[in-house]
């Protein structure tokens, strides 16, 4: 600006004082060094002052001159040949009107060829598009399994995709969202024949009113489908054993410039997970502050941290079905409805002789129980979802149903303790989106409004807690209710100026909710009255605030700054405990965010934030609670305030012409709350937990890093990662409150090697190692698993797999191992549309798989019972 | 249908061809050598009305030491054939031989049947077409000036060359360009030039009409750059749209007439070609 302004001051004054044109005439004549005229050199004129931005141009005649007028406010200029024949040659020169003469050394240039045809990735200024044909196998199912194998991406065990190391935001089939978050379904069942390009959309801005005016940072995916109207139909029959175990599938899909549909029926008990298909991969109201309702969890059941494998299939011990229908229609150009329903129905059993050690004050406990759960899952989810995204406006109303009739029940050690939980749950939500442009303008307005209803319990038999329950005598049955109702509204309001790069916008919000939270505890089927030992809250909870956000954008460069303010007002009915009470408190959350992206590969990007806030009033539950058959949990009457500090810092690196994709990611948090949790053991593994007030503080570090090269002659993919974490948190266990230091390292090496036409090759490696220090014990584990796959492609017709997997586990000098095969035989006939696949899974008939898990108070070693040697005689059909 | 509208393609230039008989278009006279090739994807629309029907073709700017001459990628082959064919002692039967191999090359539809010859370091062009109706070659002879306007901008790679931004407007259409000066032509797709190295990418507003580098190779064999401009007719762009425009009226005719379609509804054809009307040039 200062320089600006200089020059500005310096040629105002050489204008009035001595009048000189700014205009300025360069002529030349330019030869080589035979002093023959040097034809078509493209001549053009640089400003040195302002990073060598071109002034003008031209290029010389077939006598070789040239003549050119410019004006330029600097001293010097740089003047840059450029031909073909001669060397390339840069000059300082005095900016006025003058004639040259110049020399060129005579070079004859290699130019440098290109072809893009045939690339399989091709980036675009906001695109990365895949070509399926190129990284497509014989054996490949749908397109899940090619965009697994792609460059850049990661399909985890459940089907979730990341784009170098985040999830996707959206997952498109020719640019309609049918699926939202569920797009499991068409992942794992839509043939990738029918797909011909895979288009990663980087910064992809949902809303088309607002792009290239709101940046968004997530990145999305949009399958190009070979033909406009495609119909495909997958059917598929497996049966084997031992006992009878099946697999049916039978999915249509339908897509059109109209109409989108998949239907999909399947049911299983081979171990295939049906619920990655159910529930949604991304939370969908995640614009309204971060607001998610899931289905709460409100008591344990007792289940079994699975495994340390990534094949669930070794131990999901299933028997599921899934009726889900997509459809959508396009109304008009921009209008589409559409509706999703999907019901599911499993039976899972799940098997584990769970070794406890805690690691208490004075002596270690030892607990062994032999656990086994059965859990009924059954749920409905509907949603029936209209968008307009038109370039001025945008409206999107969603409504979902849903339901769980979810059940569960536990044997511990055969009868010595059994549990019978009902978990129901129900949810009505609806979100309203408005978005409108004025002028260069917007303004929007949203609205929310959800309903929860969550009656559930358990029962334990024998009767528990026999002090505080049954007077001190044993007694058959406790029942713990707990119910959780509640009515959440959010509105909000936001008008966004626009000013160049600049956008101011102002949100005004009103949140509203109405809260009931009740527990009662049954002895024998009699309710039992006592205060300590039941809870009636009702609260509302009323929020308003104002959100600033300015933004500063340009192509390359991002800045967001959110000051958001608000009030809370909470009003608490205790009807049993001295807890009721009135709490406000004013809430302050400000963000920053920058987005940087030079040399077209390289992107940055930081952010800092601060959030204070009051903790959830399920923590006033001042009665006690059984959370599970060996804690009994109570609150306090009083809530936590929290504040918590994070930053990040996140470096990415894509280049698809050179195959190579790399991030890093590192990001801190610290959180301060003046509420602890407090651990009394009662003796032989039962635990009593309470709140106390002390100030404490929770510091999280990790660092993410990966890289992805892509061969592309060689059709192989290498990719290395690892993620490292380090947590260090206060506990309070009996009197003494002590330190503890979580330390998690992970590292990995995925190869892929395409090569060979007639042989495939996968192979994974990946270790984990657990650190816990704690006053009473420090504990240490390592765990890897190797993962080798071939595929040998024996003819068009038909292919073997050979897959071996190793794990071991390594835990204070005592090791195990686990040692699994498959082998999978595919026929194809080259005409018809039906092909056979025979399976044998895990081989070796291996039983067991033992993995550990730290918790602050204990070491726990789960001997997980597996899934025994199958054989599957698949047949299906698909066009 | 999409099958049965290529079937009658086929059958619509079958029928020209036996009323005309092969129209042997020839430019016989070797008026350069080609030293590059750049390839370029054509992606069009070819109903201004509607954006669902883009087409793609492939397109070749052949750049030779003088001249550099900008086609349909088929055309040379095209070409080529019917060059080996022209002096066969059974006509008949080489024009039949001819045809079958023709047919098997692709594209040279309504929008992609001209060519452009460009003088190197002039901005003289010569835009031509032959047999756009019947016997009827037409170029045109054009001074193109483009006003480009140099977009200060980062640099953006494409196809592995680091590019800068340009923007003109030319022919009633607003265009955003990008060019390298790695490649140092003053050269592009169609009638575009006048910037400091070659036009690698080029759009207009609409993204009506799209062109982009595919490849870019340097040539070791002979292949040598034809032109007869004793064959054309000058005229100017106008009349040459009018030319086109006849032509597609020419073939509704052919098919309303026509006994060789039986029962295809030819109303829909008939409605196809009519809607040829998004050119390139809005003049």
């Amino acid at each position: 600006m200062r320089k600006c302004l200089r020059t500005y001051l310096f040629s105002s004054i050489l204008l009035f004082s001595l009048i000189i044109n700014a205009q300025s005439q360069l002529s030349g004549f330019i030869s080589g060094e035979d002093n023959q005229p040097a034809a078509a050199v493209s001549v053009m004129l640089l400003n040195p002052a302002a990073g060598n931005n071109i002034i003008t141009y031209a290029f010389t005649d077939d006598k070789g001159y040239f003549n050119m007028s410019y004006t330029a406010h600097t001293d010097t200029v740089a003047l840059s040949l450029r031909s073909l024949n001669y060397s390339d040659t840069t000059l300082l020169i005095a900016n006025k009107t003058q004639e040259l003469h110049i020399m060129l050394p005579t070079e004859v240039k290699a130019i440098k060829e290109v072809n893009v045809r045939g690339t399989p990735i091709v980036s675009k200024q906001d695109t990365t598009t895949y070509m399926v044909g190129s990284f497509e196998k014989q054996s490949d199912e749908s397109i899940g399994d090619v965009i697994n194998r792609m460059p850049g991406f990661t399909v985890d065990a459940t089907g979730k995709i990341y784009y170098m190391g985040k999830p996707i935001d959206k997952y498109y089939i020719e640019g309609m969202d049918l699926l939202e978050g569920r797009y499991g379904i068409a992942n794992k069942n839509l043939s990738n024949k029918a797909v011909g390009a895979v288009v990663v959309l980087h910064n992809h801005q949902p809303i088309k009113m607002l792009r290239d005016k709101q940046f968004n940072d997530g990145t999305s995916v949009n399958l190009k489908l070979k033909k406009k109207f495609t119909t495909t139909f997958r059917a598929e029959g497996a049966i084997g054993i031992p006992y009878p175990r099946y697999n049916a599938n039978i999915t249509p899909m339908l897509f059109s410039p109209k109409h989108q549909m998949i239907a999909t029926l399947q049911a299983n008990n081979i171990g295939n997970d049906l619920s990655t298909q159910h529930h949604p991969f991304t939370i969908s109201y995640n614009e309204i502050d971060n607001y998610t309702n899931t289905k709460p969890n409100l008591l344990d059941i007792s289940s079994v941290a699975p495994p340390g494998i990534s094949n669930r299939e070794r131990y999901l011990m299933n028997n599921a079905a899934l009726i889900s229908f997509n459809y959508l229609t396009k109304l008009s150009d921009e209008e589409e409805l559409k509706t999703n329903v999907s019901y599911y129905n499993d039976r899972i059993e799940e098997e584990a002789l769970i070794e406890t050690e805690y690691y208490l004050e004075n002596d270690t406990t030892r607990l062994r129980e032999h656990t086994q759960n059965t859990f009924k899952k059954n749920s409905l989810i509907t949603d029936l979802i209209f968008t307009n995204n038109a370039s001025k406006k945008y409206i999107n109303n969603k409504f979902r149903l849903e339901n769980y009739w979810d059940k569960a029940e536990t044997s511990i050690n055969e009868t010595q303790q059994l549990q019978n939980a009902k978990l129901p749950h129900f949810s009505a939500a609806d979100e309203l989106d408005w978005h409108r442009m004025v002028g260069k303008h917007f303004i929007s307005f949203k609205a929310f409004v959800d309903y929860n209803h969550s009656p559930q319990q358990i029962q334990y038999e024998p009767g528990v807690f026999d002090d505080y329950i049954n007077n001190g005598e044993a007694y058959n049955l406790a029942t713990q209710h707990y119910l959780k109702q509640d009515l959440h509204t959010k509105a909000s309001a936001a008008f966004t100026l626009t000013h160049k790069r600049w956008a101011f916008s102002t949100k005004t919000f009103v949140n509203f909710s109405l809260n009931k939270l009740n527990t009662t505890i049954d002895n024998n089927d009699f309710e039992i009255t006592a205060d300590s030992l039941r809870n009636q809250l009702d609260w509302t909870e009323s929020e308003a605030g104002v959100d600033e956000k300015i933004s500063y954008e340009t192509p390359s460069l991002k800045l967001r700054f959110n000051l958001p303010l608000s009030y809370i007002n909470n009003n608490i009915d205790d009807a049993w405990h001295q807890a009721s009470q009135y709490i406000q408190q004013a809430i302050f959350a400000p963000r920053a965010y920058l987005n940087y992206e030079f040399y077209n590969f390289f992107k940055l990007i930081t952010s800092l934030s601060f959030s204070k806030s009051i903790g959830d009033i399920n923590g006033l539950t001042q009665g006690f609670i059984i959370n599970n058959y060996r804690s009994l949990n109570r609150g306090l009457n009083q809530l936590p305030h929290k504040y918590r500090y994070t930053g990040s810092f996140r470096s990415e690196y894509k280049n698809p012409l050179s195959g190579w994709f790399a991030s890093i990611d590192y990001r801190y948090s610290l959180n301060h709350s003046d509420i602890i949790t407090r651990q009394i053991s009662m003796g032989n593994g039962v635990l009593q937990s309470e709140i106390l007030p002390y100030d404490n503080e929770r510091s999280d570090h990790t660092f993410n890093g990966e890289v992805t090269y892509y061969i592309s002659n060689w059709r192989s993919t290498i990719g290395i990662n690892s993620t490292n974490t380090f947590q260090q948190s206060q506990y309070v266990l009996n009197q003494s409150l002590s330190d503890r230091e979580l330390q998690t390292n992970i590292a990995g090496l995925n190869i892929n090697w395409g090569y060979w036409k007639a042989l495939q090759i996968k192979y994974n490696f990946n270790y984990t190692r657990t650190r816990q220090r704690t006053t009473q014990a420090n504990s240490k584990f390592h765990n890897y698993e190797q993962v080798l796959d071939f595929f040998f492609y024996l003819t068009k017709k038909q292919w073997i797999n050979i897959r071996g997997e190793y794990n071991f586990n390594e835990n204070n000098q005592q090791t195990f191992h686990s040692w699994f095969g498959d082998i999978s035989y595919a026929y194809k006939p080259e005409k018809g549309k039906f092909s056979y696949k025979i399976q044998c899974r895990n081989i070796f008939d291996t039983q067991q798989l033992i993995s550990y898990w730290n918790s602050d108070i204990s070491l726990v070693r789960n001997t997980y019972y597996l899934r025994p040697r199958e054989i599957l005689l698949n047949v299906s059909y698909r066009f | 249908m999409q099958i049965k509208i290529a079937k009658l393609r086929i059958k619509i230039l079958l029928l020209i061809l036996v009323r005309y008989g092969v129209a042997i278009a020839q430019d016989d006279v070797e008026i350069d050598k080609v030293n590059y090739i750049a390839s370029y994807l054509y992606t069009f629309q070819e109903d201004s009305l509607s954006n669902d029907r883009l087409k793609s073709e492939e397109m070749n700017l052949y750049i030779g030491s003088t001249y550099s001459k900008f086609e349909h990628a088929y055309a040379y082959q095209r070409d080529s054939i019917i060059k080996v064919y022209k002096n066969h002692t059974n006509q008949q039967e080489a024009t039949q031989i001819a045809w079958s191999l023709i047919q098997q090359l692709p594209g040279g539809g309504h929008f992609t049947k001209f060519k452009i010859l460009k003088e190197n370091n002039n901005d003289t062009i010569t835009f031509f077409e032959s047999n756009i109706t019947s016997k009827v070659n037409l170029k045109v002879i054009q001074n193109i000036q483009i006003d480009w306007n140099l977009v200060e901008s980062n640099d953006t790679i494409i196809c592995n060359y680091k590019c800068h931004k340009a923007t003109c407007n030319f022919s009633g259409r607003y265009y955003k360009a990008w060019y390298t000066m790695e490649l140092p032509f003053n050269n592009g797709p169609y009638k575009f030039l006048g910037l400091p190295g070659l036009i690698v990418k080029i759009e207009d507003k609409e993204g009506q009409h799209i062109f982009e580098l595919t490849s870019f190779n340097k040539i070791n064999y002979c292949m040598p750059i034809y032109f007869n401009k004793e064959r054309y007719k000058t005229t100017d762009m106008r009349a040459y749209y009018r030319a086109k425009k006849t032509r597609a009226m020419e073939l509704v005719q052919l098919i309303n007439n026509s006994q060789t379609f039986g029962d295809v509804n030819t109303g829909e054809i008939e409605a196809k070609i009519m809607t040829l009307n998004n050119y390139i040039e809005r003049l």
